[in-house]
């Protein structure tokens, strides 16, 4: 995964995630890192607009949500901002999709259920 | 004259009397000669006639074979004797034609009367023998060819005795016409024993092709229930693939953070935190072991398995119905029937679905489950004195309570069954279904299975 300006110092978090069990323990174990979490967005149109908004270091994204998925909510906020991480999180693990996150500029790719230190690492290494 | 008027002259009366006898006289014979040979005309006619006749009887003694009693042996020398009197009466009658001086169109008859009496002759054995196949059918078809020709040649015959005796020829022409009768019955007798035969072909035919018809009816039905039976059960998995990926997915991977988090916080010695959340987690995991009875309920009942449908149908509309205002009555007495699985659990969900409409649509009714034996069929009703609905009300109107019913149709038509509504605006909501009963052997074998695991 290629890795942006904003590669060392991804210190403002976006979370952009449907479920709200996940959303809520998210947002308290990015936070519990040291984090500012901003947000958190509920759906792929709401991610957009928190982007454009607050203009994070990066972005936790889930994939499969209502309206607009991850996919093409990650496709239109680099279009607007190449520089900001893309952290793709979701309960799929498809190469297909992997690959489509790459291919757009992700800088990485975890399902969940990965340990909390990838995730960490995956926004500040 | 000039004598007479000299001389001593006749009397001129007498001799135009004289004259007019002679004439007279002369007329008479000529009439008296060619009354004689119209006589003679028409009874070689009629003897002609008489020919066509006894030939088509001679073509036609070999069929009596067929109704007479007896063996073939018995038969055969009562046919034969039959068969030579008649060709011996046909002879003689022409023999005499021919002495009295015969029209030339006599002389051709000989040839094609001898080949209808040798085809009558070699059809004996045939007819005999009484048997329906190509040889009987070369036989029949060479008599007929033959009777044709010889009837035709006869016909000739008789004609010209006609032109001889104009008088006669009305005759001739009724002859002409009772032998073409005959000939005409004669084939009718044949044709109606080949038309017998076809007809029961015919008819074996068209029976067949029923068959046929139904057994491809049938095929077809199979094929687009195997169909629709793979969609619903293809629309079922992408339905709990996304229950689980929504639910089960989502919960338990913040349970892994969750765990996460608590090891920081026990690392950093923040104890009562660290309780808190063990607390949060507990009850997440809670929740999500609820969530997945539910799916799993959804799936398929386990009370199904545990006890039968009575008991699952009861402990459904208690669970659906559970702190609504709905009263419900199930009547699954008269049921009291194993079904397959797959049948249990369509009436399980057509109920179910059915009842939730219930406590969303018409939350203060008073409703019924009835599942009852109807002939060989299964009867299950669901009935509520509910607000009703407009049948006709357009999908996008209904916030989607018209695809459970749509859902549920399908269901229910998928396993051979048939779904009916009857609702309107104020008179309630009536669903009911009819499904086909499988054997007791299809649920004695899984109880079986269950009683072995």
């Amino acid at each position: 995964m290629t890795a942006g300006p904003k590669a060392e110092k991804a210190r403002r978090v976006l979370v952009v995630d449907d479920d709200d069990t996940f959303r809520r323990m998210l947002v308290a174990v990015l936070a519990d890192e040291g984090f500012e979490v901003l947000g958190p967005a509920t759906d792929g149109l709401e991610g957009v607009a928190l982007a454009h908004a607050l203009r994070p270091d990066a972005i936790v994204l889930d994939i499969r949500m209502p309206g607009l998925d991850g996919l093409a909510a990650g496709r239109k906020i680099r279009d607007a901002d190449p520089a900001v991480r893309l952290v793709f999180l979701s309960a799929y693990n498809d190469k297909t999709l992997q690959r489509e996150a790459e291919a757009l500029g992700a800088h990485d790719f975890l399902v969940k259920g990965c340990r909390l230190s990838e995730l960490v690492d995956a926004l500040v290494r | 004259m000039c004598f007479a008027a000299k001389g001593q002259p006749m009397s001129r009366t007498k001799l135009v009397l004289g004259i007019a006898l002679l004439l007279g006289l002369s007329a008479s014979a000529a009439l008296v000669g060619l009354e004689r040979r119209a006589a003679a005309s028409r009874a070689a006619q009629v003897s002609l006639a008489n020919v066509s006749t006894e030939l088509t009887q001679l073509v036609l003694v070999p069929l009596a074979a067929t109704a007479m009693p007896g063996t073939p042996a018995q038969k055969r020398p009562v046919l034969e004797s039959t068969l030579r009197a008649q060709e011996q009466a046909i002879r003689s009658t022409l023999d005499r034609l021919k002495r009295a001086s015969p029209p030339a169109q006599l002389g051709e008859v000989g040839k094609p009367l001898d080949a209808a009496m040798a085809a009558a002759n070699a059809g004996l054995p045939v007819w005999l023998a009484n048997k329906q196949g190509p040889t009987t059918i070369k036989v029949l078809n060479r008599q007929g060819a033959t009777l044709s020709a010889a009837l035709q040649s006869l016909g000739d015959a008789n004609h010209a005795y006609g032109s001889r005796a104009s008088a006669s020829q009305i005759e001739a022409l009724s002859g002409s016409a009772a032998v073409v009768a005959l000939l005409l019955g004669a084939f009718g007798f044949f044709y109606r024993r080949s038309e017998a035969s076809r007809r029961r072909m015919n008819d074996q035919g068209v029976t067949l092709r029923s068959a046929l018809g139904e057994l491809e009816a049938v095929q077809a039905d199979r094929a687009l229930l195997l169909q629709r039976t793979v969609e619903i059960a293809e629309h079922e998995r992408i339905r709990v693939a996304a229950d689980l990926h929504d639910g089960p997915i989502q919960r338990l991977t913040a349970v892994t953070l969750g765990f996460d988090l608590l090891s920081n916080k026990l690392k950093r010695g923040e104890h009562e935190q660290a309780l808190t959340l063990v607390e949060e987690i507990r009850e997440s995991l809670a929740e999500e072991t609820v969530s997945l009875r539910r799916l799993m309920t959804e799936l398929r009942p386990p009370i199904l398995d545990a006890r039968h449908l009575g008991a699952a149908l009861q402990d459904c509309a208690l669970q659906v119905l559970d702190g609504s205002a709905v009263r419900c009555e199930v009547d699954v007495t008269r049921a009291s029937i194993h079904l397959s699985p797959e049948l249990e659990t369509v009436v399980y969900r057509v109920v179910r679905e059915a009842l939730v409409n219930v406590r969303k649509h018409a939350p203060n009714a008073h409703a019924s489950v009835t599942l009852e034996p109807l002939g060989d069929l299964l009867r299950l009703a669901i009935v509520d004195d509910g607000p009703g609905f407009d049948e006709n009300t357009p999908l996008g109107h209904t916030n989607g309570a018209r695809y459970g019913l749509i859902g549920m149709r399908e269901r229910v038509e998928s396993v051979g069954g048939t779904w009916s509504l009857a609702t309107a605006p104020g008179a309630g909501t009536r669903i009911e279904i009819t499904l086909p009963r499988r054997l007791r052997v299809v649920a004695a074998s899984r109880e079986s299975a269950g009683l072995a695991a």
